[in-house]
């Protein structure tokens, strides 16, 4: 009997990703850290390294050639993420990373002390901090296994809600959030949300329109992409009504003395020299999901997702985040706390590391909030992106018995 | 307007050809470019369709180097021309690599204008010096460049022309942006629209949707860049009734073509000659082929056998409408640069692609790019409703027109912008190909 879903290989884009090739202590590595960073395929590679050696020159600036090449593959990769999230081009922001994208939102609202920021209490540091400086962020409270009890959204809701700002797969759980509920809540009620698919972008098929969500940020080194870049979208007429974020080169049109007018969208919120190759790296690596498929992307990785959990079950005394969600709702992501005493969570990825080749996360991942109310000292987490294989998870499972046992 | 002199009563044919001969003769002999130029012509003893076929041909790259000195023909002198003003130097819209400045002699180009505008009904009588023309294209100044920042109505209208748009591209115009633009061509009610398709394309949407007012002008005219079928059918939506022609010329040639009442296009033979080469046998489609530009009756300025890198189609009959004089051509191909490739290497034009898929219902904007031999990208805007249909449909036509075997990938886009010259292409190949055997080395007629 075949099942009825088959698990969409997509071995064949190892070859893809350099970064596998390496070495650690002769034997090759296993990467299951793409959560933290994910490596990046020759495409983007090439694409950076083709800006430098062929193109260098600002943007938006020269009349030379050079500039000329430079602005139009900017402007390209703009219109590949533009195309890549279903918006407008105008709406696509590029930022350092999904932090700079929150901040921007969390200063440009000009958000009052009273003003409240609804948002699940597992969120990453970096969608937590900036509501906490600039607002009253009110998280909804967490079950013991970590999942957001997320019907509280509505008794929460107030006339002091400004924003109501989540991960749509948080990078602990590793399970896609009821987003379009709580869109449809909040708009309900007039307020704006803002969604963290930091973690979702590169796994999960996303269309803002669809959603209709008001912002959201992605940050570029998660997407395959390099670092130091990120994508703020948000809706025209939201963006629209922001104040000046960051001002000076590139956002004004008129500049004597006395007056300005700033640049239109999506110009008026990138000051000063972009990270021009970073953008074009980015293009180049949503162009390669988009020609893998987003559905095929996000099929593999449910189906990794779903193997990893079933297999890190059959560890005795492990505990796995979120354990409760339907295995279907989970991206190849999950985090989990070992019964094996004398070892925290650090020294067991450094031990996968050292002994097994195997890359994995160890420690808070920017979450501490949610450790500090699931009391937990510390967990592992494993992740997967697209050259991962079946076997990478049983290697690691089986290494890990060697802690556990059984 | 100061014209220039009236033909006199001599047969069509024969006039031409002294045109041409004469313009060969100054070139040749009064502008200092063409000095390499002379030991290649073999003569005046010889006709001057074989004169001009024997000579080499002149790239922008020529002009880049050589303009403007290099062009004007003795005893005038650049330096006195624009001491006085009958002369500007003026640089061609593009991104720098097909950029070029050139000696723009403004009652030559009125001249031209008033000329090709006979080749459509009803038209002459419109351009005739005095009228109100609206330009929808690139700006004089593009917004992310230019640090002037917007300019007033005012500002953009030069005596009776008016320039609509302040964006490099148009994909990035605000609403805003287009009520400003229809608003501002309801009050001035030009004559002529003058537009480049892609952007009229796009406004025309815009109003159709928000149910704005039409604007009514006289005739619309398409220029710029490659009409679709794509940019037709959202401009008609628009415009049901208005004349809609599609004239073809550049800033280096004057006006080239102008498409007739019956949809083919004539050439403005009293200003230009049009040299054309086919493509070589199986190398491309029957009766399609390159064009190169000889400019004729402007004292200022000496093109011989400019290649402006557009294709044509040529008829091979008679246009109903009648008109004979000079080449009649079916159809603008698209460019050069913009060619594709079948699976067994055939050329396949830009106007091909778009006769195959431009007429696609739901699509509002597409590009066919070849990463390389054999495969192929349709990346396509649409609207929703149509998009399960359309991709598949696309994917079809496009293996018909690029063999069986051909690799296809389809992809839904957001929007398709401009390139940095405010142009769009509907066609690319993303390899390295060049000309070399790919035309009828001798064959050109003209
Ligand atoms: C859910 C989530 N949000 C935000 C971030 C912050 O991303 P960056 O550090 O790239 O700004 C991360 C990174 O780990 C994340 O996983
Ligand atoms: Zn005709």
């Amino acid at each position: 009997m075949t099942p009825p879903d088959p698990f969409p290989a997509l071995d064949w884009t190892r070859a893809d990703f350099p970064l596998l090739r390496r070495q650690i202590d002769g034997h090759p590595l296993t990467h299951l850290d793409s959560a933290s960073t994910a490596p990046k395929p020759d495409c983007v590679i090439e694409a950076v390294c083709r800006f430098y050696r062929d193109h260098t020159a600002n943007v938006h600036r020269g009349v030379h050639v050079l500039s000329e090449e430079a602005t139009e593959a900017f402007e390209r990769a703009r219109e590949e993420v533009a195309s890549f999230l279903n918006a407008s081009p105008a709406e696509i922001i590029f930022t350092r990373n999904s932090t700079e994208g929150i901040n921007l939102i969390a200063h440009s609202l000009d958000l009052k002390p009273h003003d409240e920021i609804i948002l699940p209490a597992l969120e990453h540091h970096s969608n937590f901090m900036p509501w906490r400086i600039h607002s009253r962020a009110v998280p909804i409270r967490l079950a013991p296994d970590g999942i957001p009890h997320y019907e509280d959204l509505d008794e929460h809701l107030s006339p002091q809600t400004r924003l109501v700002a989540l991960a749509h797969v948080s990078n602990i759980l590793g399970v896609v959030a009821p987003i379009e509920k709580w869109i449809d809540s909040a708009h309900r009620r007039g307020v704006p949300v803002l969604i963290d698919a930091s973690q979702s972008a590169s796994h999960v098929p996303l269309d803002v329109k669809a959603l209709d969500c008001d912002f959201l940020v992605c940050s570029g080194h998660k997407l395959l992409g390099p670092s130091g870049v990120g994508v703020l979208y948000g809706k025209r007429e939201k963006l629209e009504a922001l104040s000046l974020y960051q001002v000076g080169g590139g956002m004004v049109k008129v500049h004597d003395d006395h007056q300005f007018t700033t640049q239109d969208l999506p110009w008026r919120f990138e000051a000063g020299t972009p990270n021009i190759e970073g953008v074009i790296g980015l293009g180049a690596a949503v162009a390669y999901l988009r020609r893998i498929g987003m559905n095929t992307v996000f099929r593999h990785s449910q189906a990794l997702g779903a193997r990893l959990v079933e297999q890190l079950r059959t560890l005795p005394g492990t505990v796995i985040l979120a354990d409760s969600a339907p295995l279907e709702q989970r991206i190849g992501l999950a985090t989990f706390t070992l019964h094996a005493p004398g070892w925290g969570s650090e020294s067991v990825a450094r031990n996968l590391c050292d002994r097994h080749q195997i890359l994995v996360s160890g420690g808070y991942h920017c979450a501490h909030i949610l450790h500090h109310r699931l009391a937990l000292e510390g967990t592992v987490r494993a992740s997967t992106h697209v050259f991962n294989t079946p076997d990478e998870i049983d290697r690691l499972v089986a290494a890990l018995r060697e802690f556990t046992g059984g | 307007m100061q014209t220039l002199t009236p033909p006199p009563a001599a047969p069509v044919g024969e006039r031409y050809l002294a045109d041409c001969a004469m313009a060969l003769d100054l070139a040749l002999d009064q502008a200092p470019f063409y000095e390499s130029w002379r030991p290649r012509d073999p003569g005046q003893t010889i006709p001057v369709d074989a004169r001009y076929a024997a000579l080499p041909v002149l790239t922008k790259r020529d002009l880049r180097a050589h303009m403007p000195r290099g062009f004007v023909p003795r005893p005038r002198d650049f330096q006195t021309g624009i001491a006085t003003g009958e002369i500007e130097l003026v640089s061609t819209s593009g991104t720098s690599e097909d950029r070029a400045s050139i000696v723009w002699h403004q009652p030559w180009w009125d001249a031209s204008e008033h000329s090709a505008a006979s080749l459509y009904q009803g038209l002459d009588r419109v351009i005739n010096g005095s009228q109100r023309e609206a330009v929808l294209t690139t700006p004089l100044c593009a917004g992310t460049v230019c640090h002037i920042g917007e300019l007033t109505q005012a500002e953009r209208t030069l005596g009776r022309l008016l320039f609509l748009n302040q964006k490099a591209d148009p994909n990035h115009w605000t609403p805003a942006d287009k009520n400003r633009m229809l608003e501002e061509l309801r009050l001035f009610e030009p004559d002529v629209l003058e537009a480049d398709p892609a952007y009229l394309a796009i406004l025309a949407r815009y109003a159709a949707e928000t149910g704005a007012p039409a604007p009514k002008p006289r005739f619309i005219s398409l220029t710029y860049e490659f009409p679709s079928r794509v940019h037709y059918r959202q401009i008609r939506r628009l415009f049901p009734n208005t004349p809609i022609l599609s004239s073809y010329g550049s800033t280096e040639t004057g006006h080239v073509f102008t498409e007739c009442e019956q949809g083919r296009f004539h050439q403005n033979a009293a200003f230009c000659r049009v040299d054309f080469q086919p493509f070589r046998n199986g190398r491309g489609a029957e009766h399609v082929g390159r064009i190169f530009i000889s400019i004729l009756n402007n004292p200022w300025m000496a093109l011989v056998r400019f290649d402006v890198g557009d294709l044509i189609r040529l008829s091979t009959d008679p246009c109903p409408c009648g008109r004979t004089r000079g080449l009649t051509a079916l159809a603008i191909e698209g460019r050069t640069r913009d060619l594709t490739f079948t699976v067994g290497g055939e050329a396949v034009t830009g106007g091909q692609v778009d006769r195959a898929i431009g007429d696609l219902e739901g699509l509002l904007a597409y590009q066919v790019e070849q990463p390389g031999p054999g495969t192929y990208r349709f990346r396509g805007v649409v609207e929703p409703a149509f998009e399960k249909q359309l991709f598949a449909e696309a994917e079809a036509r496009l293996r018909g027109l690029y063999g069986d075997t051909a690799r296809i990938t389809t992809q839904r886009e957001s929007a398709i912008g401009a390139e940095q010259s405010g142009k769009f292409r509907l066609t690319r190949t993303l390899f390295p190909w060049d000309t070399t055997d790919l035309f009828e080395p001798k064959g050109t007629v003209s």
